[in-house]
């Protein structure tokens, strides 16, 4: 059974329509991740999850019990519910380890902040006030502040934007143990897609207040379902083609497709799906740049300009003359050519 | 509360016709007058407290505190006590023995009035100054701007909150006055309700003139809230680095000492030289400060627990509501006491001639001086704060105790100060609401200044800026020592 | 038996002890009735409660209390305030006992009594004006054009106001205005307060100012500081600071010389009405007048009470006075009709 239902969730702020029916379930132990552009109304849905926002239509179950419904509002403090905002947000007039132990209650309230401290190594730090704290520190400690009073579902609003690489990875792996030790299901929104492939069991993608696509990210990564999907998941050519079952006839000549398809399609194919051969289609080198395990290519063809993986080897530079084949099927998208 | 004495205002209003002075000539002038002297003093006394609230939060200055408590204290003394002092200090029986010059007309009320007045804007600027983010002013420095560019266009804009905030309660006190203006002989259009009422005895020709000034304060609020809009500041969670002020700093001294000399030193020489030849008991004056006090801390209590939500709605919700408060503000608080008589004679007339129906309407009359300072403050708290506490199990009230209010302390403190020291000096709504013979400090001044018996008045003077810089004192100068 | 119940009833009724106490409201500064007061309550062991304010803001007050008014008694600053008071029907009846105390000024419907006098005057700076060139009358005071900028008057206090009223009841409509625009020609500095005036008096910014006299008295000798013991007080307090202030008094009769009297009534609301009238005729018992005369300087309305030396005695000040009607001080409104005219008020 899942741990969290939404259901059909709509919200407008004045003119703009930021959710247009909103609908996905969470499991226990799961790793969500909501990927899409800026303004695509991920950080709102967030935030209604969390009821820091009313929706103006649709529902909101965790486990049975309705957090959000028609003539239903469950306020943000009894729904068990850990929310880590982009920012620390930490409070300023109270140490680390008071600010840990703020959502706690009990005898045992100190005990189990020293412990979600120590569970993030942030022992060290419990009597300084948030003002000296660096970035990732602060961050760490809004972290274990979320997660001391053993929410159900702990929601992350891009926590790891303001940090460096390096930090970002620690981070990361430190919320999935978390995750993992407390038996929760995570949201994390974010507009890095690297960060979604790499962190979540799952992925959703969102475009303009709607779910396009909800999968692994395999699934969605190789098989996106509109060309905004593949495009902005990785890198992508879009063709046009006449399809024909099992392939399509494009200005690439005849390719491979999947799933089977008629009529006039867009068709994606990834950078890294295309290779170059001495036969094939033919092309011209107008920029490379290497990086370092491959190289990128930008080649004009006739389907106009590509772009290409190829292999960390290749001599082939601006100006050059090459030819394009395809090492696997093309993905059918939908919507009409 | 606030609605009523507009009410009763429109009431007292409709009891008779507009007078036809209203838009004559001579009120006309008095309308420029008025708008001359309010931008005149709100020019004065930011030139004045830009660089006082700079000296004290961004510099090395040495006693911080005490240069704080300085600054406040014009608060502690009534303007028509300092009016009379520089005009008693200009004549021949000059208690300081050398006679100053007379100042008077424009020169002299703008003069009084900004040394009476800034620290409204001092204490507003000071929380706005530790509010900006020092980051801003880097980024610009690196864009290659010099610091008086900076200055104009990241830290000025960066202050607009906070200016607008203190430069409402400044231009609101200007267009009250009427002790200044008067002993300075620079009519304001607060001089012609006075001399509808006590000239003429015709309350309803004051209402519409009340009401004429009413159509100046809406103005004055609608650039308030344009100014004081939306902030986009971050706030920042670094202390800005303070400059060190190497050997402008006994310049930085000598410009407090000089502030001070010329705005509470003046009066107080005056005071002193006058106490010395009063003959007057230590009881009488005691018995006048606990009664000051009687009604004026629960007010200040009052005040800010009704400020504390009004503000909230203002800045969360953006409801506007919390500017009714100040509508009440520049009615004249002889209109406004009316009205509180009026409404508790009809509702309430057990509470009728009581301390608490006194401390009720202190409370309403002094909202926005506590409003204001909350408001800055609410702004300056990031919604986010609030929204952790909600998502880890703090309900609102909780969030509001636990959360707004030890992130306000500094605003709190500022307001208290703000509203003790109106109450402990306020004299119009106390003669007509007051229990009769509940004299306060402030009576026990204007009565025997008024009289001319200066000597006489000292002692409760001395008593009145006392117990107001005594509670500045305690409340500036302890603070941070907990930490 | 019975006779001896009903008194015991009556001495313990809530009546007779509220009696024992007396809310007055006034327009007159604490400082010159908080003496009074004290000597009052230990006389009578009548407490008695006070409301300050001013005469406009008491009225004011009075007539949004109407009938629960707890006062008993207004005691009012200056004629026009109890004009208006008895126009508004405010005041009971006054016994003839009451009445008959004053030597003067008490009003036909009998229900206030005049309780000290003051007079209208010309104040100067002795140090820059010789005396010897002020005019007879005031209404020769527009011709001085050497002062012209160096007078300085009131026009919207009550006391120059209710000058303006008598003007015009003694010398007619034509006459004030005639004089009003004469002295307009002279610029005048006008002053909201009589002491900030008197303060730019003495510092010689100004030469001349109408005023009150005892406003002069204040300065030059010092207020009613201290416990009033009621003794006849034989020494007077010996001018106090140098003050360059001295007075010029009009001819007999002028206009200029108006004497203005301050007052009370009982009002017709009142709860102690008993009280009131006691504390009533103890303001006009020679202890009181005394203590007018001695530390307020003002002139006494009863016979026989002395007057400080420099004040002059209290006949000599009625002699200077002129008669005038009490009706001229209740038409107000022509008075500010004529001054705006002139853009006066």
């Amino acid at each position: 059974m899942s741990l969290l239902t939404v259901h059909g969730l709509e919200k407008r702020f004045g003119k703009s329509q930021v959710l247009a029916g909103v609908g996905f379930t969470l499991n226990p132990g799961e790793v969500l991740a909501l990927l899409g552009p800026s303004g695509s109304g991920k950080t709102t849905l967030l935030r209604i999850l969390a009821g820091l926002e009313v929706p103006d239509a649709g529902w909101v179950r965790l486990g049975k019990q309705t957090l959000v419904g028609p003539g239903i509002f469950l306020p943000p403090e009894n729904r068990g519910i850990g929310f880590v905002f982009q920012e620390p947000a930490l409070f300023p007039h109270l140490r680390v380890v008071d600010n840990v132990a703020f959502g706690l209650k009990g005898r045992d309230r100190r005990r189990k902040a020293e412990e979600a401290l120590a569970a993030l190594g942030l022992t060290a730090f419990r009597n300084r006030r948030p003002d000296q704290l660096s970035g990732g520190q602060a961050q760490r400690v809004a972290l274990a502040r979320a997660l001391a009073p053993k929410p159900r579902i702990l929601l992350l609003d891009e926590p790891f934007t303001s940090l460096d690489a390096g930090l970002r990875e620690g981070i990361r792996s430190e919320v999935r143990a978390a995750i993992r030790a407390q038996k929760i299901a995570a949201l994390l929104v974010t507009h890095d897609q690297e960060e979604a492939l790499a962190f979540a069991d799952r992925l959703a993608v969102l475009h303009r207040g709607r779910l396009v696509q909800i999968g692994t990210p395999e699934e969605v990564y190789h098989r996106p379902r509109t060309p905004f999907v593949a495009s902005f998941l990785g890198h992508t050519n879009l063709l046009k083609g006449e399809a024909h079952g099992d392939h399509a006839e494009t200005a690439l000549g005849r390719l491979k497709i999947v799933p089977r398809a008629r009529g006039p399609v867009w068709l994606s194919l990834r950078p890294e799906h295309l290779a170059l051969a001495a036969h094939g289609v033919p092309g011209k080198v107008v920029d490379r740049a290497f990086k370092g395990h491959d190289v990128t290519l930008w080649v004009r063809t006739a389907a106009g300009e590509l772009r290409v993986q190829a292999d960390y080897r290749t001599r082939a530079k601006p100006g050059d003359a090459v030819r394009l084949v395809p090492r696997e099927p093309a993905v059918v998208l939908e919507g009409e050519a | 509360m606030l609605a009523l004495p507009l009410l009763h205002l429109a009431a007292t209003a409709a009891d008779g016709s507009p007078p036809n002075a209203l838009f004559g000539e001579a009120n006309l002038r008095l309308l420029v007058h008025t708008l001359a002297l309010a931008g005149g003093v709100l020019a004065g006394a930011l030139t004045l407290a830009a660089p006082l609230a700079w000296l004290v939060t961004r510099t090395d200055l040495p006693a911080r505190r005490l240069a704080t408590l300085v600054g406040l204290l014009p608060l502690a003394v009534p303007g028509y006590l300092t009016a009379y002092a520089l005009l008693a200090l200009a004549g021949p029986a000059s208690p300081l023995g050398v006679r100053l010059p007379r100042l008077e007309g424009y020169p002299g009320a703008w003069l009084a009035l900004v040394l009476y007045t800034y620290p409204y804007l001092f204490l507003a600027l000071r929380a706005g100054f530790a509010r900006l983010d020092p980051a801003l002013e880097e980024a610009a420095r690196m864009l290659g701007h010099r610091p008086g560019s900076i200055f104009l266009r990241v830290v000025l804009p960066g202050l607009f909150p906070a200016i607008a905030g203190g430069g409402l309660l400044v231009v609101l006190h200007v267009f009250a006055d009427f002790g200044v203006v008067s002993l300075m002989r620079y009519p304001t259009y607060s001089y012609a309700i006075y001399r509808e009422l006590a000239g003429a005895y015709d309350t309803a020709a004051a209402a519409w003139l009340a009401m004429g000034l009413l159509t100046l304060v809406a103005p004055v609020l609608w650039l308030e809230a344009r100014l004081g809009g939306p902030s986009s500041v971050h706030p920042s969670h670094r202390n800005p680095p303070r400059v060190r002020l190497g050997r402008a700093r006994g310049l930085a001294q000598t410009l407090f000492l000089l502030v001070f000399a010329a705005g509470p030193g003046l009066p107080l020489v005056a005071l002193l030289a006058w106490a010395g030849q009063a003959r007057s008991a230590l009881g009488p004056v005691a018995g006048a400060l606990l009664r000051a006090l009687e009604a004026s801390l629960p007010a200040t209590g009052l005040a800010l627990l009704l400020a504390l939500p009004l503000a909230y709605l203002g800045v969360r919700y953006r409801a506007g509501l919390e500017r009714i408060a100040y509508l009440g503000f520049s009615i004249p608080p002889l209109v406004f006491g009316l009205a509180v008589a009026t409404a508790s004679l009809r509702f309430a007339p057990w509470l009728y001639q009581s301390v608490p129906l006194l401390v009720l309407a202190y409370a309403a009359y002094f909202l926005p001086e506590a409003v204001a300072p909350l408001k800055a403050g609410l702004a300056r708290i990031p919604t986010r704060l609030e929204e952790a506490s909600r998502t880890l199990g703090r309900g609102p009230l909780e969030t509001g105790l636990r959360v707004l209010l030890p992130l306000l302390k500094p605003s709190l403190q500022t307001a208290l100060v703000l509203v003790f020291l109106s109450g402990l000096k306020e004299l119009p709504l106390t003669l007509l609401l007051a229990p009769p013979g509940f004299d306060t400090l402030a009576l026990e001044v204007f009565t025997r200044a008024e009289e001319a018996q200066f000597a006489a008045a000292a002692p409760y003077a001395l008593a009145l800026f006392l117990a107001g810089g005594g509670m500045a004192g305690v409340l500036f100068l302890l603070e941070g020592k907990k930490r | 038996m019975v006779r001896i119940l009903l008194l015991l009833l009556l001495t313990f009724s809530p009546a007779a002890l509220a009696a024992r106490e007396v809310v007055v409201y006034t327009g007159r500064s604490k400082a010159l009735v908080e003496p009074l007061i004290q000597r009052f309550t230990a006389e009578t062991g009548i407490r008695v409660r006070v409301r300050y304010g001013r005469d406009a803001q008491l009225l004011a007050l009075l007539k949004a209390e109407g009938g629960r008014s707890p006062a008993d008694l207004f005691w009012a600053n200056a004629p026009g305030a109890l004009l208006l008071a008895e126009r508004r029907g405010l005041f009971a009846q006054l016994p003839k006992k009451v009445l008959a105390r004053p030597s003067a000024f008490v009003p036909e419907k009998g229900d206030f009594v005049p309780l000290t006098l003051r007079l209208r005057t010309l104040a100067y700076n002795p140090q820059r004006v010789d005396p010897g060139i002020l005019p007879r009358s005031i209404l020769d005071l527009p011709r001085l054009a050497a002062f012209r900028g160096r007078i300085g008057w009131t026009p919207g206090y009550s006391s120059f106001q209710d000058f303006v009223s008598a003007l015009r009841a003694e010398r007619g409509e034509a006459a004030a205005y005639d004089w009003l625009r004469g002295m307009k020609a002279l610029a005048p500095r006008a002053y909201t307060g009589n002491v900030a005036m008197l303060l730019d008096l003495a510092s010689g910014r100004i030469d001349l100012a109408l005023t009150n006299h005892y406003y002069v008295y204040q300065l030059k000798y010092g207020g009613p500081e201290g416990d009033f013991e009621g003794e006849d007080e034989e020494e007077e307090s010996p001018p106090r600071g140098e003050l360059p202030l001295a007075l010029h008094p009009f001819a007999p009769g002028d206009p200029g010389n108006l004497a203005l009297f301050t007052g009370a009534g009982v009002l017709k609301t009142a709860r102690h009405p008993d009280a009131a009238q006691r504390l009533l005729a103890f303001l006009l018992a020679p202890e009181a007048q005394r203590f007018a005369a001695q530390r307020i300087h003002e002139y006494p309305v009863v016979a026989g009470v002395r007057t400080p030396a420099y004040m002059g005695p209290a006949s000599r000040a009625l002699t200077l006075a002129p008669r005038v009607n009490f009706a001229a001080f209740g038409d107000l409104e022509g008075t500010l009709r004529l001054l705006r005219s002139l853009d006066l008020f």
